[in-house]
């Protein structure tokens, strides 16, 4: 029987602004706290080391040392595999891992693996799930407000892997996680564009079709003069929701009236992670889920290197982007 | 004002469709029709009481000299029959959409018919359509707020995404695009009026004036939906034919309301209105609605989506090539059934 009363230590890997509001995050949950943390750069050891937090430049060093449940990882994305992996060499219970999941698709297949063999449990960071406004609406959404939904446009002014991973995640999320079957897509790239030091796409588009009769339509990019509205546009048979800013709503039931999206009662992500620790229903954003964002945003790129569309699973599980700019189809 | 002569070419189903413009008209002639298919213009001359039939069009030019003649016949066919009856002495054309099967061909053919004064219309005719007619107006009069997403889905790119790329320009009042994105899928490519097109394809369209468009085509298309106008504060779906009915969602709207298209539709056939408007352009001397630099307008966004997909990027417009990108991938097998990657 899972003991509600059992206290978990944890530990940060990265201690940037991103690993910071993480721990912070973290702390929130009761049951938990943040231990210890480990940087390369030792950015924040002199906050960290006052707050009490034991503090090591090499993480696997801090995983020898210290006894810890859970691992946060809060690394630049091009570290995210081979620090996950090496992470999930030492016996933790659960792993939380900056979105998104990895830059291939085999890395994050193989990360699931190795976390179900040793019974770990991974969360990736799409918190937009349990955030007030975003996880609102799904409320909505079940509640029938605006009938069957028949459409899902999630549109980001910055790139696929870096940011619109937040907007597909909740396209997912509002479709159910159905299964995409299949992704049509294109990029754009005239040059180099970093973001959060990896190089990446200026534009993109992309068509998804899921299982259960819902298609998604994802834009981003910086294709205009920031700021490119953050937001998804939900069609259902009887009205439409628009998120982003705000949350609002109309549908027949409003009488045709913008009516903002009602408030629910979400768990804490980090609670609700515990709970799943303990035997309870699997995280919004497991693994499996970031996993499969992940596949979607990856079959863009794998759409505009073959001219066609990509039924998934899919075959080629690498980074059809990451290839393109090898072969210097792409600059 | 002395009748206005005119010939059709092609007398299939869109040459009969477009000769009843000219059959309704007080100041038209219908004289003769050209198909090379003996059946075909003797059953169109019957129908409707035209005189004069030929299996070569060259020589109803040449002998009829009509002031106005209809291009109805295969896409391919397009560009010749324009370019020589430009060159003919006739002061108005009016074709068949697509307009060509390639970008240079669409161009050729318009500036053909700049170069010798003709007026030149394509049968973008839901500009005459009581919905899109509608749409328009409730675009624009602030019933969604300010428009700022037209999105349309449909079979292909090329046949019937050229109507809804016009519609877009038609919406968004004729104002210039900027640029496009998009892919296609080719991998089982059908011929429609001799001309290949995609399985599956995507458009995303920026305008200058900020407003931006989506069509999705083939497997990526919407089931009931054939355009869907979305504004600051509202929507306008058009449905597709009986399927689901035209319906608004908007600033002041109790729910969905289905418009009154009662007086647009007594207007009679879009594509009779379409004729008979080009025909009052000639007399009057005026711009026609469905004149040949919007028609280039929409053709170019069916080529650029093309050229986004071999060149893996967003196509700033002008577009500054001259083919057609899926006819070129396809017979290099760079896309199709087998494509080498």
């Amino acid at each position: 029987m899972p003991s509600q009363t059992k206290t978990y230590r944890a530990a940060l890997i990265g201690s940037g602004s991103r690993g910071m509001g993480l721990r912070d995050e973290a702390n929130l949950a009761d049951r938990l706290s943040v231990v210890a943390a480990a940087d390369p750069f030792e950015t924040r050891f002199e906050t960290l080391k006052s707050e009490g937090v034991a503090v090591y430049k090499n993480f696997e060093e801090m995983l020898k040392v210290e006894s810890v449940d859970i691992v946060l990882i809060a690394t630049p994305i091009g570290t995210h595999y081979d620090v996950a992996n090496r992470v999930l060499d030492f016996p933790i219970a659960a792993l939380y891992l900056e979105k998104p999941m990895t830059t291939r698709l085999w890395q994050a297949d193989e990360l699931i693996q190795k976390a179900e063999e040793g019974n770990v449990r991974v969360v990736v960071g799409h918190q937009l799930r349990y955030s007030p406004g975003w996880a609102d609406v799904k409320n909505l959404v079940t509640e029938g407000a605006i009938g069957q939904i028949e459409y899902i446009r999630a549109r980001r002014g910055w790139p696929l892997l870096t940011h619109h991973t937040h907007q597909t995640d909740l396209m997912r999320y509002y479709a159910d996680d159905s299964p995409a079957e299949w992704v049509l897509g294109q990029i754009h790239r005239s040059g180099s564009f970093l973001s959060e030091n990896i190089e990446l796409e200026m534009q993109a588009l992309g068509f998804v079709q899921f299982e259960n009769g819902i298609f998604g339509i994802i834009e981003a990019g910086q294709y205009k003069p920031p700021p490119v509205e953050n937001m998804v546009m939900l069609i259902g048979e009887t009205g439409e929701i628009r998120v982003g800013p705000d949350a609002r709503y109309r549908s027949e039931e409003t009488n045709g009236r913008w009516t903002p999206v009602p408030r629910y009662e979400h768990p804490d992500i980090f609670e609700d992670f515990l709970s799943w620790i303990e035997g309870g229903p699997e995280h919004r954003s497991s693994a499996r889920n970031g996993r499969d964002t992940l596949e979607v945003l990856l079959a863009i790129y794998e759409s505009s290197r073959s001219r066609s569309r990509i039924t998934l699973p899919m075959e080629r599980r690498g980074n059809a982007f990451e290839e393109m700019r090898a072969e210097g189809i792409l600059p | 004002m002395a009748m206005l002569k005119a010939g059709v070419i092609g007398c299939g189903g869109r040459g009969q469709s477009q000769a009843r413009g000219y059959h309704v008209s007080p100041d038209v002639d219908l004289v003769a029709c050209a198909d090379p298919v003996e059946a075909a213009r003797t059953a169109f001359a019957e129908k409707f009481g035209v005189q004069y039939t030929y299996s070569d069009y060259r020589q109803m030019l040449e002998k009829e000299k009509p002031d106005i003649v209809s291009v109805a016949t295969w896409t391919p066919l397009h560009k010749e029959i324009t370019v020589t009856a430009a060159h003919s002495g006739v002061r108005a054309i009016h074709s068949e959409k697509p307009m060509a099967p390639s970008w240079g061909d669409a161009k050729q053919m318009n500036q053909a018919c700049v170069d010798n004064d003709v007026v030149l219309t394509f049968s973008h005719q839901r500009r005459f359509s009581a919905p899109f007619v509608k749409a328009k107006q409730l675009a624009n009069d602030g019933t969604i707020g300010q428009l700022v997403r037209v999105e349309g889905t449909c079979p292909n790119l090329f046949d019937w995404g050229t109507h809804w790329f016009d519609m877009f320009f038609f919406y968004n009042n004729d104002e210039p695009a900027e640029w496009i994105i998009g892919q296609i899928d080719a991998s089982e490519p059908q011929m429609v009026f001799g001309v290949p097109v995609e399985s599956s394809g995507l458009s995303w369209v920026g305008w200058k004036n900020g407003v931006e468009g989506l069509v999705a085509t083939g497997g990526a298309a919407e089931k009931d939906i054939s355009n869907r106008l979305i504004g600051t504060d509202g929507i306008i779906e058009i449905g597709r034919q009986k399927a689901r009915p035209m319906r608004v969602l908007g600033t002041n709207s109790q729910g969905w309301t289905i418009p009154d298209l009662s007086d647009l539709e007594s207007r009679g056939n879009e594509t009779i209105l379409s004729v008979l408007d080009l025909i009052d352009a000639v007399k009057n001397d005026r711009e026609p609605e469905l004149v040949g630099w919007k028609a280039l307008q929409a053709t170019e966004l069916i080529f650029a989506t093309y050229e986004s997909s071999r060149r893996r990027a967003r196509i700033n417009l002008p577009l500054d090539v001259d083919d057609s990108a899926l006819v070129t991938m396809l017979e290099s097998g760079m896309i199709g059934n087998t494509p080498n990657t």
